[in-house]
């Protein structure tokens, strides 16, 4: 339960986000007609959409209630985290920040590759890629990246039929 | 009758069938429908016994297969294996993945033969029963099986049921099931058809995991998963038997629930999880990599299966997806569903011969997919993540071939990942996604069907066990963590 405890660790970030969400969810339902089968039996089509945007927007508002208490709480305490070990942490976070970018912005790239490229040229290149990125030989990604394709190919075309994208040049080996 | 189905004619494409649904059901993207459905054509070339053999043992097979990636990468292969996530992979990160999906897999089999047991038993009087289910006993059942996930999931019990709403909300994007009118698709015809939950699910659960994987300190040359001694059959055995009376409960849950027409194997792991937990002398530990949390979803989602066939055999009423598939393609071996199926007896017998057998060849084939995964994830880390990329990227695009699938499963990756990093549980999301649909429908036709009347909703035998279920659900399960957190302050 302690550890359960220190996870939910309340969240400014989050409660912000929850209640973003669902006032997107809130505003363009005003797009969707209220009423809807049999008159006012039926609640309509917007009734269940806003109210499970109610109870995201409480579930955030919640959120913020608490960072606020905590934040009351820990205010004036002070960190005994020494510099070495602070730096230490930024640094690591500053890493991930990056290594999430990059990878989230290699596959994107690789997403809207496909629809050009294909899938083989588009897939080799980015396997490619990703696996010298993470440490691998040039020549041991190129040949691993080979490999997930051609297992693939023969799994989703060869054996369940599945059409992958082919690309502008239509390539279909 | 037994050698009539044990002969090589009807036993080599039931086996090889099998071996079909492991290789299906453990492939993220592709699903026990799916895999039943492209073996359909298949069996229309053999004898009717060899055919229905071969659809039957692909879909049990399937559902237990989709475990296996979920053990070792986090991937539920089907969504009944999205419980069997939570302790099976923490298991797998302790070097103990081979143990949960032995346990897993004797499980799956035993659920399956008290599912097809009380199939045999009890198929004309339970179904009897469902007819009894309105619509809002679904909505109840659904809202049930919803907050168990959300109560159930590690951390705050206040994000599970906002994970749990959060996924009933990305389920209304599309058109009104009673209505057909468009909601939040901004003209977009992708949009219009909704978001499928399998691409959701890849992300949430696959890409997002690779996310987390290049954002922690790991090595990318290690095997993708830490191994420990070789677990034998014994080992297995003896942690199963220890636990014997919850695979019972929950194999008799699971074939309760999978009995109600639209519930499924899903909802049967997860209101097994939650009421093992519940149960349990020690609840906190769900979700470490508990034993407890393996065999119980694990019990139940294939002896779901199994009681999804007594609305199909009794009343033609197909209890899932897959089910109905199966019932199609029993029409066309002119076996025709109903209360005169067993007064002919010689069909209905074979059938549920053919399923009885079926759960002990799930052990040879079972077994086999997890030795064949076992050595695949030997290889080093890096393989592994790249890997799981393009099979999210594949497995997302194959459900309707669209890109559009692909960018959904991109974007909740990025969510899931998010979300996790702020412990918000994703297993509640993907449930509330799955069973959104038939909430909203069962509620609003039911009110249709009252005339606006909510009274029935609370005054209804079966809805007020059900309703009586989720408040007890509600008081014990953050009363157990309160209790269990001041027994660890004191």
């Amino acid at each position: 339960m302690e550890s359960s405890q220190a996870e939910s660790r309340p969240s400014v970030t989050l409660g912000v986000a929850l209640i973003l969400v669902a006032a997107f969810f809130i505003v363009f339902a005003k797009d969707i007609p209220r009423v809807g089968l049999a008159g006012d039996a039926d609640p309509g089509p917007r009734a269940f959409p806003l109210a499970m945007a109610i109870v995201v927007a409480a579930g955030g508002l919640i959120e913020l209630i608490r960072a606020a208490m905590s934040l009351r709480q820990t205010r004036g305490t002070r960190s005994h985290v020494s510099e070495s070990t602070g730096a230490k942490n930024i640094a690591s976070a500053r890493t991930s920040y990056k290594n999430f970018a990059l990878l989230t912005g290699a596959t994107f790239v690789y997403l809207v590759a496909l629809s050009w490229l294909g899938f083989q040229i588009s897939t080799l290149l980015f396997s490619s890629a990703v696996l010298s990125w993470l440490g691998a030989r040039w020549w041991s990604a190129l040949l691993a990246g080979l490999m997930i394709v051609i297992v693939v190919r023969v799994l989703f075309v060869g054996l369940f039929h599945v059409q992958l994208p082919v690309g502008v040049f239509n390539l279909t080996f | 009758m037994l050698l009539e189905i044990l002969k090589p004619a009807v036993l080599v494409p039931w086996l090889l069938g099998m071996v079909f649904g492991v290789f299906v059901g453990a492939t993220p993207g592709l699903t026990a429908t799916m895999a039943v459905a492209l073996i359909v054509p298949i069996s229309f070339y053999l004898e009717p016994n060899a055919g229905l053999a071969l659809i039957i043992g692909v879909s049990f097979t399937a559902i237990f297969a989709g475990d296996i990636p979920a053990t070792y990468l986090r991937i539920p292969g089907t969504p009944a294996s999205a419980a069997a996530t939570l302790d099976g992979n923490e298991l797998a990160k302790r070097g103990r993945g081979e143990l949960a999906l032995m346990i897993d897999l004797i499980c799956s089999c035993l659920g399956g033969l008290i599912g097809v047991g009380i199939l045999i038993l009890i198929a004309r009087p339970l179904a009897r029963f469902a007819l009894h289910f309105s619509n809002f006993e679904y909505f109840w059942l659904g809202i049930l099986g919803l907050s168990l996930s959300a109560l159930v999931s590690r951390g705050n019990t206040v994000r599970g049921v906002v994970a749990a709403a959060l996924g009933i909300l990305i389920s209304t994007v599309g058109r009104d099931i009673l209505s057909n009118v468009p909601r939040y698709s901004f003209g977009n015809v992708e949009l219009l058809n909704g978001l499928d939950f399998i691409p959701v699910m890849i992300g949430l659960f696959g890409f997002a995991e690779v996310l987390r994987n290049v954002t922690t300190d790991q090595s990318m040359s290690a095997p993708a998963i830490r191994t420990r001694e070789t677990v034998t059959a014994k080992e297995s055995i003896r942690e199963v038997w220890k636990h014997k009376w919850l695979v019972l409960r929950s194999a008799l849950l699971g074939t309760g629930i999978g009995a109600l027409p639209g519930a499924g194997a899903d909802i049967a792991a997860w209101g097994a999880y939650g009421l093992a937990k519940v149960t349990s002398r020690e609840p906190e530990k769900f979700g470490t990599g508990t034993i407890e949390g393996v065999i119980a979803p694990t019990s139940a989602n294939n002896a779901a299966v199994a009681g999804a066939w007594i609305p199909a055999l009794v009343f033609g009423i197909p209890g899932d997806a897959v089910t109905a598939i199966v019932l199609g393609a029993m029409m066309m071996y002119n076996i025709t569903p109903g209360p005169q199926l067993f007064e002919n007896g010689t069909q209905v017998y074979a059938i549920f011969l053919i399923a009885f057998v079926t759960q002990l060849l799930l052990l040879p084939a079972g077994f086999l997919g997890i030795k064949a995964f076992h050595w695949i994830l030997r290889l080093p880390r890096r393989l592994i993540l790249t890997a799981v990329m393009v099979f999210s990227v594949v497995g997302s695009f194959a459900i309707r071939n669209t890109l559009f699938d692909v960018y959904v499963m991109f974007a909740f990756g990025v969510i899931g990942f998010f979300l996790e990093a702020k412990k918000v549980p994703l297993a509640p999301v993907i449930l509330g996604l799955i069973l959104g649909d038939m909430i909203e429908k069962k509620l609003r036709a039911g009110l249709i069907s009252s005339s606006g009347d909510i009274t029935p909703m609370f005054t209804r035998p079966i809805c007020v066990a059900l309703v009586s279920l989720l408040v007890i659900a509600m008081v014990v399960v953050p009363a157990t963590r309160w209790a269990m957190a001041r027994r660890q302050a004191n």
